[in-house]
């Protein structure tokens, strides 16, 4: 019998629950089909990296428990995303349970197993186990979810920037710019939004500064460069780069 | 502006009083200026009172027809009478719908002919009525400088 909860979910709410621990300290597991630990792993890094603020550390195949332990403190306040840990010997999860106080930091820590790594945790770092908020089964079949989801994030901003500009192209108020229906829904996508526009300002900038300082609460454009519209792009593109996302 | 297009079936649509007047268009699409900062002569920015536009210090930020006349005063402009040419001056001509609130401005190129940015779209030179309609309202000032 496990010694926590297992809940079945889909990449989506993973991928929702990735989102919600930004900027807090959490241990997680996900649990996964075996062959696909490193695949999940990165999924799961490259979503971390589109959320703003935070380093992403992928650790793939720490060959040792103290290995581990020391690539996930290197990893500050940032995400550690730990995969390729299948082959532990039971010892070196039995080490790992007596390390665990410094994995114990401010930034988020994601475990990728299998079920069966899983298991030989539970058996030899129960301690570390009744650390882990929750762990998640990954459901068979949703890995694949996340490039779906971008693909509809893209065609759904696609949708509603043609929309906008067919409404304000001849308007030159910025005013009735950002408060037209169809750009408030854009900045509704929240953080799906910001792959699309980063694109769309790589391609040709618009006046997406506003949308991504109401979707991120950042603002990385220098004063006075506000009104300049290849300017704003210039500084949000280098900010993204920055914050480690990709598009 | 690439090609040899004069005319857009784009534009007579958003403007249909356009068709009906001999108008050209003078450049490509281009979103880094609007109208207000083309009249002022800047194609580098977005000219509007707001916090993400450009707007000369010392000008009112408000969406009114005077506080458009201060931003274009702090270039050397002054209210005049009316849109005639005038040999030696540069001539604006602010547009407001009948809230009188503004929503364009022109600048004065020939005895016939002023230059506007359509929004986000192209520069076209035309006479000064065939932007007046539902979309720009019409002309309520003038102002002109030495040029």
């Amino acid at each position: 019998m496990n010694a926590v909860e297992l809940l079945p979910i889909s990449a989506g709410e993973l991928g929702r629950r990735i989102d919600a621990d930004l900027g807090r300290p959490s241990l997680r597991a996900a649990i996964v089909s075996e062959p696909s630990t490193g695949a999940v792993a990165a999924r799961i890094a490259a979503r971390s990296r589109k959320l703003p603020g935070r380093a992403v550390a992928h650790i793939e195949h720490p060959h040792e428990a103290a290995a581990l332990v020391r690539l996930v403190r290197r990893a500050g306040e940032g995400i550690a995303v730990v995969s390729g840990i299948d082959d532990f010997s039971e010892e070196e999860w039995q080490w790992l349970d007596l390390l665990r106080s410094h994995l114990s930091r401010s930034g988020s820590t994601w475990f990728v197993l299998s079920a069966r790594s899983f298991g030989l945790l539970e058996r030899n770092a129960p301690n570390l186990a009744s650390w882990m908020d929750n762990p998640l089964t990954l459901m068979e079949g949703e890995s694949s979810n996340y490039e779906a989801e971008e693909e509809a994030a893209q065609a759904e901003f696609d949708r509603l920037s043609r929309i906008w500009l067919d409404e304000t192209m001849f308007s030159s108020s910025l005013t009735e710019k950002i408060q037209s229906s169809a750009y408030r829904k854009i900045i509704a996508m929240g953080n799906s939004a910001i792959g699309p526009i980063l694109r769309d300002l790589e391609r040709k900038p618009k006046l997406w500064g506003p949308a991504l300082r109401a979707i991120t609460g950042e603002n990385p454009v220098p004063k006075g460069d506000e009104s300049r519209i290849s300017r704003v792009a210039a500084a949000w593109l280098e900010w993204a780069k920055e914050n480690k996302y990709e598009w | 502006m690439s090609g040899d297009l004069k005319r857009s079936v784009v534009l007579e649509d958003g403007f249909p009083e356009l068709a009906g007047w001999g108008y050209i268009m003078t450049s490509d699409i281009d979103y880094e200026y609007n109208c207000i900062a083309w009249a002022a002569g800047d194609k580098t920015q977005q000219w509007w009172p707001s916090e993400y536009g450009y707007w000369p210090e010392g000008a009112s930020r408000e969406m009114t027809v005077e506080a458009f006349m201060e931003a274009y005063s702090t270039l050397g402009y002054i209210e005049c009478e009316d849109g005639d040419y005038e040999p030696g001056y540069e001539r604006i001509a602010i547009f407001a719908d009948d809230a009188n609130v503004p929503r364009h401005a022109a600048k004065q190129v020939n005895p016939e002919h002023w230059t506007s940015k359509c929004g986000d779209m192209w520069d076209i030179s035309h006479p000064l009525p065939a932007l007046e309609g539902t979309r720009y309202g019409r002309v309520v000032r003038f102002m002109k400088r030495r040029g």
